[in-house]
C-alpha cells in the first residue's frame, strides 16, 4: 500500500476506535455505497483480530436499488456485523415520493426523520458515517466529530475545536455526535483503496447496459416501473435512491477503467445527486439532522 | 510522520486566503467544470468574472457575508504528492477555527496584504503556527497588483515578516510576492514581477520537505482496551497512540506503577506485524494481566510524572477565563480534573513577549498558565512529543472547549 493510503487508513482507524472508546452506544450508518463499503472494511480492520463491536444501521427509503438490498444483507453477514434496517413506514405507507412532494420533503421524511427516529430508538449516542470533505462544500467544513443538538441538528457556526486529535467528545443528555473517519479521503483515494484491498462493491458502480430515461441532462434509472426508456451502457458514480440518482454514460466495467475515468472526469462526483442542487442545500439538510 | 503535505492558510481578514486557494486550485487544473461554472455564477452576481473564494466558502452565512467562518479542507495532487489545505478564517472571533485548522497542518501559508501590511492577526496567526510547531512558514505578500508590483513595498514587508519569524524562532521561511486575483507568481510567473528571482508559490509547495520526525522513546497513550470473550477465553488488546521510536514485539514496557510487561503480539492496519511505527493505529496484546484502562500510559523508560502543567495556550472559549477556574483537561486519552493557577500573563502580539501578569484570559489571546491536575501525568515538551506535550481544556459544566495548549513551550521567553 502506498504511503498516502496507509496514512489515511491509520487516521480512519484511529477515529473508528475513538468512536468506540469515547461513547456509550455507537452505530455505523451503512448506506451500501462505495464509501460506506470502505468504512465497514476499515471497521473490521480497526478491531482485527477481534470481531467488529459496532453494529450497522441502514436507512431504507423504499427507493433503494434491489441490488443494494441483496448486497447489504450478504456483506454485513460476511464481515460479521450485526445489521438493523429502519424505514419510516408511516411515510412509505402514505406514498411519500420526490415527484409529488418534492425532493426536500421526501428526503426529510424518508432519510432525515427515519435516521433521527432510528438513532433515538436504538439509543445511539454516536453514528459513524462515510462522508468526505471532498464531496461537497458544506461537508468540507465538517469536523471528524460533528456535534448534534438534542434535535439532531448541526450548527456549523459553533463547531468544537479539534487540535491534535484531542477530541471533545462530551455530550449532554439527548445530544449526539456524528463521526467521519473518511474526512480526508478523496474520491480517487476511495477507488485506489478499493482496488488495493479488493473490496467488493454493488455491481451498479460498474458499467453495464441498463434501462434509463433522459430528463434534461440527467440519465434517470428505471427501477420498479412499467415505463420504458432506452438501453444504454451506464454506471453510477454515487448511489442513493433510484428516483434521485442519475447515471453516467460509461463503459468503465473494471476498477482500472473507473480509476482512469475518475481521474479525467470533467464533472464533480455529486453532480449526479439531485439532492445537492435544489433550493434546499446539503447544509440546510444537515442543520435539520441529515448526515 | 506525515507523507501528506498538510498546510494551513492563515492571515488577517480580507488578505485573500480563500482567493489564493481558489486561484491555486484553478490554475493547477484541479477544479471540475461544474465547480468552475458555479464560481463564475457567484462571481457574476458580484460583478466579477469569477469568484475564486467561493470554492471554499461553502456555508450560506459565509457566501452571504463574503467571509470565512470555519476552516474548509481542500485536496490537491502535486506531481504525485497529496496536499491537504486547511483554509482558515481571518476574523479574530473565529480564532478557535483557525487553531483547529492549523493543528492539522505542519506548515503554513501566511498572507499579508501588500496595501495594509502586517496586522495583529498576521502576528497572532504566525504565533499560533509557531506554537504548534510548524516547521515552515511561507509568507505570501498578496495583492501586489494593488501596489503596482512595487519591489520596494515587497522588500519592506518581507523584512518585517523576516523579523517576525526571527522573533518566533522559525528558521525555515519563504517570502513570496503574489497577486491571487490575477494569479501572478501563484502557478505562473508574471511580467510585472520580473524583478523577483525566487520561486512561484507552486514551486515552493513542491519543494517543501517532508515533516520532521521525532526519535525519542516517548510515552505511549492507551486509547482503548478492547476485549472479546469467546468459549471461556478472553482476548484483551490495547490500542495505542505514540510518537517517536517504533515499538517491536518483545519490547519491555512499564506502567505508571512500575509494573513490567512486554508486547506479545502487535497489529496495525488489520494485520499482525512485528514492528509498530509511531502513529495512530497500533494495537498490542501484552504478556500479562495488568490493570490498564483508557487513558493510562505505558513507558519505555522510567517516566517523569507531574501533577502540574506549564501550558502556553490559546483561549478558545467565548467567555473570559478566570484564574482559579475549574476545568477538565484532556491530556493523551484521559480526562482529568484541573484548576488554572494564578499566573497567566497574556502575550503581547505587537512585541511577541509577555505582558505583566493578567488575572483573566480573554477570548482568542495567547497566555502561559500553570494548571494543577487531580493526578500525575507524563509531561513532555510539545516539540519532543506532541502526544504527551499537548492538551485541551473543557468547561466541566457547559462542555465548551475553553483552550488548547502546548506544554513546556520555550516560546515567548523574553520579558518585555
Amino acid at each position: 500500500m502506498n504511503a498516502r493510503l496507509r496514512e489515511l487508513e491509520s487516521e480512519a482507524i484511529f477515529i473508528i476506535r475513538e468512536t468506540q472508546a469515547a461513547f456509550k452506544n455507537p452505530v455505523c450508518l451503512y448506506s451500501v455505497g462505495k464509501d460506506s463499503s470502505v468504512l465497514i472494511h476499515l471497521i473490521a480492520k480497526a478491531f482485527f483480530p477481534l470481531r467488529p463491536p459496532i453494529p450497522l444501521l441502514h436507512i431504507d427509503t423504499g427507493f433503494k436499488f434491489p441490488e443494494m438490498l441483496e448486497f447489504r444483507d450478504r456483506r454485513a453477514a460476511e464481515l460479521g456485523f450485526q445489521l438493523t434496517v429502519h424505514r419510516n413506514e408511516e411515510a412509505i405507507a402514505a406514498s411519500m415520493n420526490p415527484h409529488d412532494h418534492g425532493i426536500g420533503a421526501c428526503c426529510g421524511a424518508l432519510k432525515t426523520q427515519a435516521l433521527l427516529d432510528a438513532l433515538e430508538q436504538g439509543g445511539y449516542d454516536v453514528a459513524l458515517g462515510g462522508a468526505r470533505r471532498d464531496e461537497e462544500a458544506s461537508r468540507a467544513k465538517e469536523r471528524f466529530f460533528s456535534h448534534r443538538d438534542a434535535l439532531g441538528g448541526w450548527e456549523p457556526r459553533s463547531q468544537r475545536p479539534e487540535p491534535w486529535f484531542h477530541f471533545n467528545t462530551r455530550l449532554k443528555d439527548g445530544e449526539s455526535m456524528r463521526a467521519f473517519p473518511l474526512s480526508n479521503w478523496t474520491e480517487a483515494d476511495i477507488w485506489d483503496y478499493i482496488a488495493e484491498e479488493g473490496i467488493e462493491l454493488v455491481p451498479l458502480y460498474f458499467a453495464d447496459v441498463r434501462q434509463v430515461k433522459r430528463s434534461g441532462e440527467q440519465l434517470i434509472p428505471l427501477v420498479n416501473t412499467e415505463e420504458s426508456g432506452e438501453a444504454l451502457s451506464i454506471r453510477y458514480r454515487t448511489l442513493g435512491c433510484y428516483h434521485c440518482t442519475a447515471a453516467i454514460e460509461s463503459t468503465a466495467s473494471t476498477l482500472d477503467d473507473i480509476i482512469a475515468e475518475t481521474a479525467t472526469a470533467t464533472l464533480s462526483e455529486r453532480s449526479s445527486r439531485l439532492i445537492d442542487h435544489g433550493v434546499s442545500t446539503m447544509e440546510d439538510k444537515k442543520r435539520e439532522g441529515y448526515f | 510522520m506525515s507523507q501528506i503535505l498538510r498546510i494551513a492558510i492563515a492571515g488577517s481578514v480580507d488578505d485573500g486566503k480563500s482567493t489564493l486557494l481558489g486561484r491555486l486550485l484553478h490554475d493547477t487544473g484541479s477544479l471540475r467544470v461544474d465547480q468552475i461554472s458555479k464560481m463564475k455564477k457567484v462571481g457574476a452576481s458580484k460583478g466579477l468574472q469569477i469568484d475564486l473564494a467561493s470554492v471554499t466558502d461553502g456555508l450560506k452565512a459565509e457566501q452571504e457575508q463574503g467571509i470565512t467562518i470555519d476552516v474548509a479542507y481542500r485536496y490537491l495532487d502535486l506531481a504525485g504528492r497529496r496536499v491537504i489545505f486547511a483554509d482558515t478564517p481571518g476574523h479574530e472571533q473565529y480564532t478557535r477555527n483557525m487553531f483547529t485548522g492549523a493543528s492539522s497542518a505542519w506548515a503554513s501559508l501566511l498572507l499579508v496584504d501588500a496595501v495594509r501590511g502586517l496586522r495583529d492577526q498576521t502576528r497572532r496567526h504566525s504565533a499560533i503556527a509557531a506554537l504548534q510547531g510548524h516547521q515552515h512558514l511561507v509568507f505570501c505578500i498578496n495583492k501586489l497588483d494593488a501596489v503596482e508590483y512595487s519591489q520596494t513595498r515587497f522588500e519592506e514587508l518581507a523584512a518585517q515578516c523576516q523579523t517576525l519569524a526571527d522573533q518566533l524562532g522559525i528558521k525555515q521561511i519563504t517570502l513570496l510576492p503574489v497577486a491571487a486575483l490575477n494569479g501572478a507568481n501563484v502557478v505562473e510567473r508574471h511580467s510585472s514581477l520580473a524583478w523577483f528571482k525566487g520561486p512561484t508559490l507552486l514551486e515552493t509547495l513542491q519543494s517543501l520537505s517532508a515533516q520532521a520526525t521525532h526519535n525519542a522513546p516517548s510515552p505511549i497513550s492507551i486509547q482503548s482496551v478492547l476485549t472479546e470473550h469467546d468459549q471461556g477465553q478472553t482476548q484483551r488488546l490495547l490500542s495505542l497512540r505514540f510518537s517517536g521510536q517504533p515499538l517491536k514485539v518483545g519490547d519491555a514496557l512499564q506502567d505508571a506503577h512500575g509494573n513490567s510487561l512486554s508486547i506479545k503480539r502487535a497489529f496495525a492496519g488489520g494485520q499482525e506485524v512485528e514492528t509498530l511505527q509511531a502513529g495512530l493505529d497500533a494495537l498490542i496484546e501484552i504478556d500479562r494481566e495488568v490493570d490498564l484502562t483508557r487513558g493510562d500510559w505505558l513507558f519505555r523508560q522510567p517516566p517523569e510524572l507531574s501533577n502540574r502543567l506549564d501550558v502556553t495556550l490559546c483561549w478558545l472559549g467565548q467567555q473570559i477565563g478566570q484564574t482559579r477556574q475549574n476545568v477538565v483537561v484532556r491530556h493523551g486519552d484521559q480526562w482529568i480534573r484541573g484548576r488554572i493557577l494564578e499566573a497567566s500573563p497574556a502575550i503581547d502580539l505587537a512585541n511577541l513577549c509577555y505582558h505583566e501578569s493578567y488575572e483573566s484570559m480573554t477570548p482568542n489571546s495567547l497566555h502561559r498558565v500553570q494548571i494543577q491536575l487531580a493526578k500525575s501525568v507524563p509531561v513532555s515538551a510539545f516539540d519532543q512529543d506532541p502526544v504527551s506535550g499537548s492538551c485541551i481544556l473543557v468547561d466541566p459544566v457547559t462542555d465548551q472547549t475553553l483552550a488548547a495548549g502546548v506544554i513546556n513551550s520555550n516560546m515567548f521567553t523574553q520579558e518585555p
